[in-house]
């Protein structure tokens, strides 16, 4: 089922080009991938479709479903895990008490309540990745968009951080929509991926990602050779 | 251990000058008169302790109350300038000005219309202080980091929960940095008022002192506003540390 959909939408930033006629249907629980070179406009395609910014032509149906994580910069340095879960509730003005509490679940269900009082400094970089993806989990919308969300992390913690992020779709049935630049990591996440065009950014083509290992592989091969353009 | 090793060459420093000062004072090559020696600054010092001390609570009263009003006004001003770029554009060419014309030259205007008491003093030091609080408090607010602001944005937060949640806290930082300034510009700001005409106060009692030739005086009250300079700075580096316990050390 559909929670969101882009039709025939562009984007330009001063008469130039980044996005051009891209129609795509994201559907629940399903985790979709969009992968292209860079200055193919990826990132600007999942802020357009988080609505921090508008399209210059065609429209977004479903905004305010998605719940954005950026690329870097996630936790705010000032507030503690605890207190920077809470920034959705503070936000949309939820009774802190329901705030808390939904809080503390979350923690215990993942194992992570024992780093609560701590500053974002104070983990390491995977573990502030988990907290901003439970933090994002909290907006209760249902599809979560993520910009390179492990591009900073070292390949070990990047591999469980693929696992986690599975487990956390799993566990809390909301669908992704995440761009990167790994190919690997775009197949083993992916329900579908999207292979954008170098500028202006349009869709290239369409891949499901079968489940056979083997098949697997041909997939990334496939990828490969689109991305560098070899036949 | 490791503080005493940071501070050990500028203490060292401090010592060996104050030492070549001792000798040179007592060598006989310089009358007393002109440049006492340490410790006949030091006797000095303990010596009018009490005169001293009334002196230092009402340049301290000034500094403080016009420091405070400073970081209100200051901290007021660089956020209405952040977020109205109309009044940025109004105030900004004023301010720039207001920091041209000297203070020492205002100073006199300041008695004429407001008298000898605390308040032309505290506008002085306003005014001293004012200009760094609110230039850092809007570059503060103007870095906030866009990746933040962008995630702001998708929480769908309004102008004033960017602001209050994000935005201010960015800012801290760099107010902090403008507040040090401030602080070390404040009890000049005081002692310039002072010494143009009050009733009391460290800035008067040293040009009396400097008029009667009691350089000695003039030394001890120095070493004054020097201690309570450093004071001042300590304890806004506490409360910057209080305040931001999230930042790295």
């Amino acid at each position: 089922m559909a929670i969101l959909e882009v039709r025939d939408m562009a984007k330009t930033y001063h008469r130039v080009e980044a996005l051009s006629s891209i129609n795509l249907t994201f559907n629940k629980q399903e985790v979709t991938v969009i992968i292209g070179p860079n200055g193919s406009g990826k990132s600007t395609l999942l802020k357009l479709l988080a609505g921090i910014e508008q399209p210059s032509s065609g429209k977004v149906i479903g905004l305010g479903q998605t719940a954005y994580l950026p690329q870097q910069l996630s936790l705010l340095p000032w507030r503690t895990v605890r207190q920077n879960l809470q920034l959705p509730g503070d936000i949309s003005g939820l009774a802190p008490a329901k705030s808390q509490t939904k809080i503390t679940k979350l923690l215990k269900d993942f194992d992570l309540l024992e780093f609560e009082s701590l500053y974002p400094h104070q983990l390491s970089g995977g573990m502030q990745q988990k907290l901003s993806l439970l933090r994002t989990v909290l907006t209760n919308r249902p599809m979560m968009l993520l910009d390179e969300p492990f591009a900073a992390l070292d390949a070990i913690t990047r591999l469980e951080m693929q696992r986690w992020l599975l487990e956390l779709k799993r566990r809390t049935g909301c669908g992704i929509i995440c761009v990167t630049h790994d190919i690997r990591e775009a197949v083993f996440l992916a329900d579908t991926i999207y292979v954008l065009s170098p500028r202006p950014g349009t869709i290239k083509q369409k891949f499901k990602v079968p489940s056979k290992p083997a098949d697997q592989a041909k997939l990334e091969t496939q990828l490969y050779n689109l991305l560098v353009n070899k036949p | 251990m490791k503080k005493l090793r940071e501070f050990a060459p500028a203490a060292l420093l401090i010592i060996s000058l104050l030492i070549i000062w001792q000798v040179y004072a007592r060598s006989g090559l310089i009358a007393n008169s002109t440049l006492p020696a340490p410790v006949d600054i030091w006797k000095t010092l303990i010596n009018s302790r009490s005169v001293i001390w009334g002196h230092t609570l009402q340049t301290m009263a000034e500094t403080v109350i016009g420091l405070l009003i400073a970081i209100c006004l200051g901290a007021a001003c660089g956020v209405i300038i952040f977020l109205s770029s109309r009044l940025r554009k109004a105030l900004y060419p004023l301010l720039v000005v207001s920091q041209t014309v000297p203070l020492i030259a205002l100073a006199p205007l300041l008695l004429i219309w407001f008298g000898f008491d605390l308040l032309p003093k505290v506008i002085i030091v306003v005014l001293y202080c004012f200009y760094p609080i609110c230039i850092a408090v809007e570059t503060g607010l103007e870095s906030t980091d866009n990746q933040l602001i962008d995630l702001m944005k998708s929480l769908k937060a309004s102008r004033w929960q960017t602001l209050r949640y994000v935005q201010l806290p960015s800012a801290l930082p760099t107010f902090f940095s403008g507040l040090k300034i401030s602080t070390t510009y404040a009890i000049t700001g005081a002692i310039v008022g002072e010494y143009v005409g009050a009733y009391k106060g460290l800035g008067i009692y040293m040009e009396t002192a400097a008029h009667s030739d009691a350089i000695d005086v003039v030394f001890a009250a120095i070493l004054v506003i020097v201690s309570l300079s450093l004071l001042m700075l300590c304890a806004v580096i506490l409360i910057e540390k209080w305040s931001m316990p999230w930042r790295q050390t």
